[in-house]
């Protein structure tokens, strides 16, 4: 078939579908069902969580001592030993509803200090910085079976594709956009100049797959306010078009979001300052992300992770250095939250890592296996094989999703 | 019509061809790379207008740390401090837009522009960014004085002139940064902070596998204590906001990085450090994988890194030695090219291709800056921008790209002979592929839009 004769055909074959004539230029727009109804986000908080200052363990009888300034002294009580963090009310409130769950003490397995190789272990799934090319949640998107391989199953939510998502199976990335798409003509044409430019060519199909998407999905009022989008409350409105992606019943499964902001090494504050504030803009995107999947809330867990946590001491200048163990979150109507998972050291001098960091006691990707395995019900030999290789030593978590 | 070896040296070594690129580059496009490096000239008039580190420290950082220190007083309006201060902000944002238009302006137009590539490259290397606050005023000031007079001289030198410079000092939190047993150590609560001392490890010398420890870390960070800016209370002096060593706040006794130890010399223990650093074989490999990954392709033969390796340490970490070396590389002027132009190489190698000139304010270029993800001086980390095709085109920002280039066809299409610009910006590189669609293309617009889309624009 020749590029015109394809195209003809596929005008034929999309325009009763979905009107989306020039989407089809391109592969990318599947109609069969997806495998899974199940959908898994992971937030990415970059540069390295302060684990005790989301969830401070206000009942260690050490952490005041150790945390000094930065101790806090009160917070939304989770049970009676951990809480959290004032600016983490909506979290709070999925605590007490059992849809959210919290973790600490957890860690990958990185014990060095460096962001950018914690961060390729964190989203390589392997146990070393350069350990694989690709990320952990592509090769998730392949073990699903009866695959079509050039289905749109992965979602960035942002310009770039994180490592952690990135690999051979097709993802898309989106982020508002303001302007209108190529025409068909032009596209043809394009399609013909990136025909030996693989990185382009599919790049170029997913982008325009998924905006067909979004602007089906989407409200005209959310599009107007998306044109606005530089203006201020953009994580509410972000959070609202990226639900109604994963929404699509031929959208994506898994999505990821970045959130940077969180090397918090000089002034980062307590109940307020730098760090408060990033938690509170971090819970409105949560908050946001609760209102709008609500139709789909039930079938939908969110991990929050970050690279490493840091040290429990306060460092020279009023923040913290790049430390170890921190927490993480796990929530989503699919969960059975309103448990804390932590095999608690203590904070002790003798009970720190190198004297200084939180001594890690849960493997991160037990975590992420046991959410693999439950949610999304991958087999445990596949996990463990391709996804995770060399995990089995990390074990599994039991009962943290909820029986559907 | 260009050839391949000028298409290579106006697109890698270059920022993108121009009409006069074209007329200068003769037969060797080697030797116009070269003459480049023999006229070097560190202080481009186009920047002699804008403020210096001094200025700015004089008349920025010490008036913004007055007006905070006012807030602070007794009787203070609490609303007209913050206002002040406010403005005091806005200032700086608007001399930084102002400092970011002269530069993509700049490197838009030069004759040199392999020389500012090279500031680019090392400026990124040592990463400054805007994601910091408290550097907003300094970042222009700090590669114009930090790096682009360094580029060419020993490693050792540009290192020592970015760990100097307050911006460093600032981003990487050295400022306040001091020694537990130091005499303002004892005295306070305040004590050492590793961040700087780990990154000019991991990021600027050594690399991440270097072979150094926690211990020679905290070693290194211990050398840089009392290297601080003059913002800090009690020292408010005539050279305000400039960099400046605090014996009272430096770390006493000797220090031992990486299996060496270096006696208590205070402010020199740094330079001493440096110089070993800037010597080790892990700086020499490190430097030279991210050189040939910068202007050969993300995965770079190894021999090609090996050559650029020795050439570093034959000259004893001398930076015109690696540079020479660097052009002397065969594997540099293979082709395809398969390096993806970052938007902001984009933008200026879109400016080139018409002259410097695309009809869109600087206010439309900027937003387009912002919207591609890749604001000058406002890396996400201190590693600053990725080197990675993928990091670069993913599905949003491929459309994104294509929505660049249908903006600057859109304005430029008048008066632009397709066959001209053409065989300008591709030459023999382009594929019959790309020949072929834009000389087909139904419209001059489409034409223009596929020429500044085509793989042989967008890559290098």
């Amino acid at each position: 078939m020749t590029i015109m004769d394809r195209r003809k055909f596929l005008y034929t074959a999309a325009t009763g579908l979905a009107g989306a004539a020039t989407l089809t230029a391109f592969p990318g727009l599947a109609t069969a069902a997806l495998p899974t109804d199940k959908r898994l986000i992971v937030v990415l908080l970059r540069g390295g969580m302060d684990g005790l200052a989301a969830v401070p363990p206000l009942g260690d009888k050490d952490y005041a001592a150790a945390r000094g300034k930065l101790a806090l002294t009160d917070g939304l009580p989770l049970d009676g030993f951990f809480a959290l963090h004032p600016a983490l009310a909506p979290l709070h409130a999925l605590y007490k509803k059992k849809e959210l769950t919290v973790f600490h003490g957890i860690a990958s397995p990185y014990r060095e200090r460096s962001h950018f190789d914690g961060q390729n272990l964190l989203e390589n799934g392997t146990d070393r910085p350069n350990g694989a090319d690709s990320g952990w949640l592509n090769r998730t998107l392949a073990s699903f079976p009866d695959e079509r391989a050039d289905r749109v199953k992965g979602l960035a939510i942002g310009q770039n594709v994180p490592l952690i998502l990135y690999g051979k199976q097709p993802v898309a990335s989106w982020a508002p956009s303001r302007s209108k798409m190529p025409d068909s003509a032009l596209l043809d044409q394009l399609e013909r100049i990136y025909d030996n430019d693989a990185l382009f060519h599919n790049a170029l199909a997913q982008g325009l797959a998924i905006h067909e998407i979004a602007d089906e999905a989407l409200s005209g009022e959310q599009k107007q306010r998306m044109k606005n989008i530089n203006r201020g409350n953009a994580a509410g409105v972000l959070a609202a078009a990226a639900s109604k992606l994963l929404q699509d019943k031929n959208g994506a499964r898994i999505a990821t979001v970045d959130v940077g902001g969180w090397d918090s090494h000089a002034r980062q504050g307590t109940s307020g300052g730098s760090l408060a504030n990033n938690l509170k803009g971090f819970a409105q995107g949560v908050e946001a992300f609760t209102k709008n999947l609500a139709p789909i809330w039930d079938k939908t867990a969110v991990l929050v992770v970050t690279e490493f946590g840091r040290t429990v001491h306060e460092n020279g200048t009023g923040g913290t250095d790049h430390g170890t163990a921190s927490a993480a979150f796990l929530m989503g109507g699919a969960v059975n939250g309103g448990q804390i998972y932590a095999d608690w050291k203590g904070l002790d001098k003798n009970s720190l890592y190198q004297n200084r960091d939180l001594m890690p006691t849960t493997d991160m990707r037990a975590l992420f296996k046991s959410v693999l395995r439950d949610h999304l019900g991958i087999p445990l030999s596949t996990i463990e094989n391709v996804i995770f290789p060399g995990s089995r030593s990390a074990g599994t978590l039991s009962k943290l999703i909820r029986k559907s | 019509m260009i050839s391949n070896s000028a298409y290579i040296a106006m697109h890698r070594f270059g920022l993108g061809p121009n009409e006069s690129d074209a007329a200068r580059i003769g037969a060797s496009p080697q030797n116009w790379l070269l003459a480049q490096m023999q006229n070097f000239n560190p202080a481009p008039a186009a920047f002699q207008d804008l403020p210096t580190t001094a200025y700015i420290a004089e008349n920025a950082l010490g008036k913004l740390k007055q007006l905070r220190d006012a807030k602070k007083k007794k009787g203070a309006d609490p609303e007209e401090s913050q206002k002040a201060v406010k403005a005091m902000l806005k200032t700086l944002v608007t001399d930084l837009t102002g400092e970011i238009t002269t530069r993509l302006n700049y490197a838009a137009t030069t004759e040199t522009p392999f020389i500012e590539r090279l500031v680019h490259f090392w400026s990124n290397h040592f990463t400054v960014s805007t994601t910091r606050k408290e550097v907003i005023g300094l970042v222009g000031a700090y590669e114009r004085e930090a790096i682009r007079p360094h580029i060419f001289g020993k490693f050792s030198g540009l290192v020592f002139a970015v760990l100097r410079h307050p911006a460093m000092l600032l981003y990487l939190d050295n400022v306040r940064s001091i020694g537990p047993h130091s005499p303002a150590g004892k005295r306070g609560k305040k004590g050492l902070n590793e961040n700087l001392a780990r990154e000019l490890l991991e990021l600027h010398t050594l690399g991440v596998d270097g072979g150094y420890s926690q211990q020679d870390v905290q070693e290194m960070a211990k050398m840089l204590t009392g290297w601080t800016v003059n913002i800090m209370k009690g020292l408010q002096g005539k050279d305000v906001g400039a960099f400046h060593f605090v014996k009272l706040m430096h770390e006493p006794g000797s220090k031992t990085l990486l299996g060496k130890t270096y006696p208590e010399s205070g402010e020199n223990e740094v330079r001493q450090a440096v110089l070993d650093i800037c010597a080790h074989p892990s700086t020499a490999r490190f430097l030279a994988r991210k050189m040939a990954q910068h202007f050969i392709s993300d995965n770079p033969p190894d021999s090609a890194v090996k050559k650029l390796e020795s050439a570093y340490k034959r000259s004893g970490g001398d930076l015109t030695a690696l540079t020479k070396a660097l052009i002397a590389l065969p594997d540099a002027w293979k082709l395809p090219a398969s390096k993806v132009k970052t938007p902001h190489e984009l933008v200026i190698a879109t400016m080139r291709g018409f002259g410097g000139d695309v009809k869109l304010k600087p206010a439309l270029i900027a937003a387009t800056l912002k919207h591609l993800g890749h604001v000058p001086f406002s890396a996400p980390s201190p590693a600053g921008w990725p080197e990675r095709a993928e990091h670069w085109i993913s599905p949003e920002a491929m459309i994104r790209r294509i929505d660049w280039c249908r903006l600057v066809a859109a304005k430029m299409q008048r008066g632009t002979d397709i066959e001209t610009l053409m065989a300008l910006l591709l030459g023999e590189a382009a594929s019959p592929e790309t020949r072929f669609a834009i000389t087909r293309a139904p419209s001059k617009n489409d034409a223009l839009t596929l020429l500044l889309a085509s793989p042989e624009f967008q890559r290098r």
